[in-house]
């Protein structure tokens, strides 16, 4: 066995360093993406993100993609989740099995479970691929927390027609393969890598990066043409079982309940078989005695309807030729028309006037999420129905009775660009400006019929993952949502769920914080609400006090686990990007029951809210500094990124004036989210989002209140830059 | 259609870990992930609306579309549906797309044709976009059977040179009129294929 391991290690290496120019075939460029079928899409390594087998490499894949990989090699099973917020950055965050090792050395608290690592990884394109130059990246493996898996390295891929080669030095983890640490020649700090040791996990740690013994890896993806576009890969691993994480390797650790597998051989091949661009198989023997299952799902969700295309179009008004000319007649017909019209379409006329040549309407709309969209299915109507001598669109929106935006569409601009779609001429003479709502200015308002009843039955899962419990428990249960308007801005949002399939029974994790548990009594509210549980009862009152200002005072259950009464306040000037706001917050903890009853735990939370967007990229940076739930003052960070599509990628940390050890295992706050818009899978449009958040661990610290109808958000549609994005979508 | 149905389940399976999406949502999702996108009923008061010939493409599972007959110039069919894409089709053979994701276009079609005695033959050049590249396009014709409707069934087995793309495209064909009234064909290697039926006016 050890000498076929050894002829494997010669072959491949002759393969991969000197048989390179065997292997790329050259080929019509025009007739490559026939031959090699999904080759635009990288692949994933075992440790999450794109890359080789077990090694890295300076692929990434389109901005907006989301993915998660999945790998068994023994003894390791490992899960990721990958995210490309932009296109030279990847973060991914994973949960790996080590099982040969024990979750803790002590039965009562996990019994036989193995050991679970929760590792983040981060990859930044430093060089794109050029004619000559190669891609080169530098990352870092499991950043935070135990450093298990702990490695940085810098590597470079260049494409040769089907072969993408890849480069790379790497330290810690990575370093096996080792020469000496060319750093240390800068300075001899990075001579020696010493690990954290007393750690609660979770915090970043650059004093050891970089440092220690160096190693090269490399290896090739070969794409073999007419395959489907199957993939051959071959590297030179730099990794090794026996120095994978803990301050003196894996044997040092005192969990281990088997020896340490040993490596066989430095040099890994496997295949990767395409079934189609977003669903990747992978089958690989790695380190001459392992053999590694995989599979990766990824997508790229951040471009307009990346999908499903919409089939959702405007349905032109019948008759509108007649309704034209009797619309001649009164301007109450006009009014009446739009109303039933536009109603048809699902937008909801709220008050209308005409004056000269322009046509002012009001309307509100639950459907779209671009308002430039939904703008131009207004003017489409409006265009269709209302006489020649209207030479103007004045289309104002509001949301919860409080006035948003305005866009003028110039009607001879707009009919005569329609059939080519060439929204960017209609743009030129349009405007867009802040709107103000009053419903007295208008000639024509309809009287709504209130209150109004809205709701929505769903299934609904929770989840708890990675516990010393055990690795998943989970309940599926069956939710009602409501909102009953009983004005144009006072609104009831309830919330409710019983349960259908409880699988909480073996959760038993009691808190072990030392602060007030605001959040760490999860298991009791999880189990105590498992046949029925109200998790929202609130009554919001929106108001807007001066332009640009906007308010909302809330009272009731709002969340889980709090309730109480308080309001936020937000300062959003409409041709700025960014706003300011406060919110305050008497609110009392929760019965675990999730009833109407309270216990004893009773503070007041409040904090300052900066929001600033980049107008360009759509990222958004949220600060919010304050009073938590727990009584800890500090600062909570959240950066994401809006794409097209409406997809959010975001992640968060927050610091607070409480101790590590007072915030527990993980040290300090943090987690990622993505919300995905729920149309992109449909055909039709709805505004409805999806969100999956994750945060490693539920500790008490930095808690923020959680309460529906945020201001920024339902405000999202008064600021100019928010509009003005969509113009694409005006004849949507 | 693999690529939606994947994406679809697994980022619903995703979102549902953490979230709920509405029962009148999720239903069509994992119906269409399934079963595709609905069909387009096509019964009598249908066609009666019509005020011209049409034809109903189905995109694999994931796209449906009635397209109008425009024109018929030298035998060739202009369909065009209501979002701009235009098909080109001659004895019933689609003979080029445009205004779709992957347009194509097909040299020499004069030499197409299905004859109920002979295997007919086409060699041509075949021009794929997204991305552009031109090939070889050989096809033999056969007829092979009446079906359970009296239609005329026919099979052209496609070679392409440049890349390994083999296929087999069927046809329907109206014994009485000569015109094809169903066809399934391949038109790009990046797309699914196409299911076409026809309602002459």
């Amino acid at each position: 066995m050890q000498r076929l391991n050894g002829a494997i290690n010669s072959i491949s290496l002759s393969l991969l360093f000197l048989g390179l120019p065997f292997f790329s075939v050259k080929v019509l460029a025009e007739k490559f993406d026939y031959i090699y079928p999904n080759h635009e899409s990288s692949s994933y390594s075992n440790y999450g993100g794109a890359g080789l087998i077990q090694m890295p490499s300076a692929r990434m894949q389109q901005e907006g993609s989301i993915a998660f990989s999945w790998a068994d090699f023994e003894p390791y099973l490992r899960g990721s989740i990958v995210a490309y917020p932009f296109s030279w950055f990847e973060a991914s965050y994973q949960y790996t099995d080590i099982n040969n090792a024990l979750y803790s050395n002590s039965p009562d608290f996990s019994g036989n479970q193995t050991y679970k690592d929760k590792s983040f990884d981060a990859k930044i394109l430093l060089l794109k691929e050029g004619i000559r130059m190669p891609a080169i990246a530098l990352g870092a493996r499991d950043l935070a927390g135990t450093g298990v898996f702990s490695s940085e390295y810098l590597v470079a891929s260049k494409r040769f027609n089907n072969l993408d080669l890849s480069l790379g030095i790497g330290w810690g983890n990575m370093s096996s393969n080792t020469i000496s640490n060319p750093l240390s020649k800068i300075s001899q700090t990075f001579d020696n890598r010493t690990n954290l040791s007393n750690t609660l996990g979770g915090e970043f740690n650059t004093g050891y990066f970089f440092r220690g013994d160096a190693g090269l890896f490399g290896g090739i993806e070969l794409f073999l043409p007419n395959m489907k576009g199957l993939r051959l890969k071959i590297e030179y691993d730099g990794t090794d079982y026996n120095s994978e994480g803990f301050p003196l390797g894996r044997d040092s650790f005192e969990l281990a309940f088997r020896p340490v597998k040993k490596q066989e051989s430095k040099v890994n091949f496997g295949f990767v078989y395409p079934v189609n661009n977003n669903f990747h198989l992978k089958l690989s023997y790695i380190k001459g005695n392992t053999l590694n299952f995989g599979f990766s799902i990824q997508a790229s969700l951040g471009k307009k309807a990346p999908i499903f295309s919409k089939n959702d179009y405007h349905q032109k008004v019948k008759n509108a030729e007649i309704l034209k000319k009797i619309n001649l007649r009164d301007q109450r017909y006009v009014y009446l028309t739009s109303l039933q019209e536009l109603g048809k379409r699902k937008l909801a006329l709220q008050n209308a006037q005409i004056t000269d040549n322009t046509i002012e309407v009001v309307y509100s709309q639950n459907t779209f999420k671009s308002f430039i969209l939904s703008s131009g299915r207004v003017a489409r109507v409006l265009n269709e129905i209302t006489p020649d001598y209207i030479e103007n669109f004045k289309i104002s929106n509001i949301n919860g009775g409080i006035g948003m935006h305005t866009v003028k569409i110039n009607r001879a601009d707009f009919s005569k660009y329609e059939e080519d779609k060439l929204f960017k001429l209609v743009e030129r003479s349009s405007q867009i400006t802040p709107y103000s709502y009053n419903p007295n200015n208008y000639e024509f308002r309809p009287k709504s019929k209130l209150p109004a009843f809205l709701w929505k039955l769903s299934p609904s899962v929770r989840s708890q993952i990675g516990g010393p419990d055990g690795f998943y428990f989970g309940d599926l249960r069956l939710a009602l949502h409501s909102e009953t308007i009983f004005s144009k801005k006072l609104t009831l949002v309830t919330s409710a769920s019983a349960g259908i399939i409880d699988g909480f029974g073996g959760l038993k994790l009691a808190s072990d914080s030392i602060i007030p548990h605001v959040r760490t009594e999860i298991v009791q509210y999880l189990k105590q609400s498992s046949s029925f549980g109200i998790h929202r009862v609130q009554l919001n009152y929106f108001m807007t006090p001066a332009n640009n200002w906007y308010a909302k005072l809330s009272m009731g259950i709002f969340e889980e686990m709090f309730g109480g009464f308080g309001g936020e306040v937000l300062y959003r000037p409409f041709d700025s990007n960014f706003a300011i706001g406060a919110e305050l917050w008497r609110v009392r903890q929760r019965a675990y029951n999730q009833r109407f009853k309270f216990i004893d735990y009773e503070t007041t939370t409040g904090h300052l809210n900066l929001f600033y967007k980049e107008p360009f990229s759509q990222v958004i940076i949220a600060l919010k500094g304050g009073r938590f739930l727990a009584e800890d003052s500090g600062i909570n960070f959240d950066f994401s990124r809006r794409f097209k599509s409406g997809l959010r990628i975001g992640a968060f940390f927050s610091l607070t004036d409480i101790s590590k050890a007072e915030f527990g295992e993980g040290s300090f706050d943090k987690g990622f989210y993505f919300h995905i818009p729920v149309d992109i899978f449909f055909q039709n449009y709805s505004k409805g989002t999806s969100s999956f958040g994750l945060k490693p661990l539920t500790r008490d610290g930095a808690a923020a209140l959680v309460h529906s109808h945020h201001l920024f958000g339902i405000t999202e549609q008064a600021q100019f830059l928010n509009i003005n994005r969509d113009w694409d979508d005006l004849y949507d | 259609m693999i690529n939606k149905l994947f994406i679809n389940l697994c980022i619903l399976l995703l979102c549902t870990s953490c979230n709920s999406i509405s029962y009148s949502q999720i239903f069509p999702m994992v119906k269409t992930a399934v079963f595709g996108v609905d069909d387009i009923l096509v019964n009598d008061e249908f066609i009666k609306n019509k005020e011209y010939s049409f034809a109903k493409v189905k995109i694999g599972k994931s796209g449906i579309a009635i397209m109008t007959l425009s024109e018929i110039n030298d035998g060739i069919y202009t369909w065009i549906s209501s979002s701009g894409e235009k098909l080109n089709t001659f004895n019933g053979k689609v003979i080029s797309i445009s205004g779709s994701l992957f347009d194509m276009k097909i040299y020499n079609h004069l030499n197409f044709s299905l004859d109920y005695n002979h295997t007919t033959y086409l060699d041509s050049q075949m021009l794929l976009y997204s991305p552009k590249a031109s090939i070889g396009h050989s096809s033999a014709s056969k007829f092979i059977a009446m079906n359970e409707d009296d239609l005329m069934y026919y099979e052209e087995s496609v070679t392409t040179k440049g890349f390994k793309w083999k296929f087999t495209n069927r046809y329907w064909v109206d014994p009485e009129t000569r015109r094809v009234m169903r066809t399934i064909q391949q038109v790009h290697p990046k797309q699914d294929q196409l299911d076409i039926s026809f309602y002459y006016k």
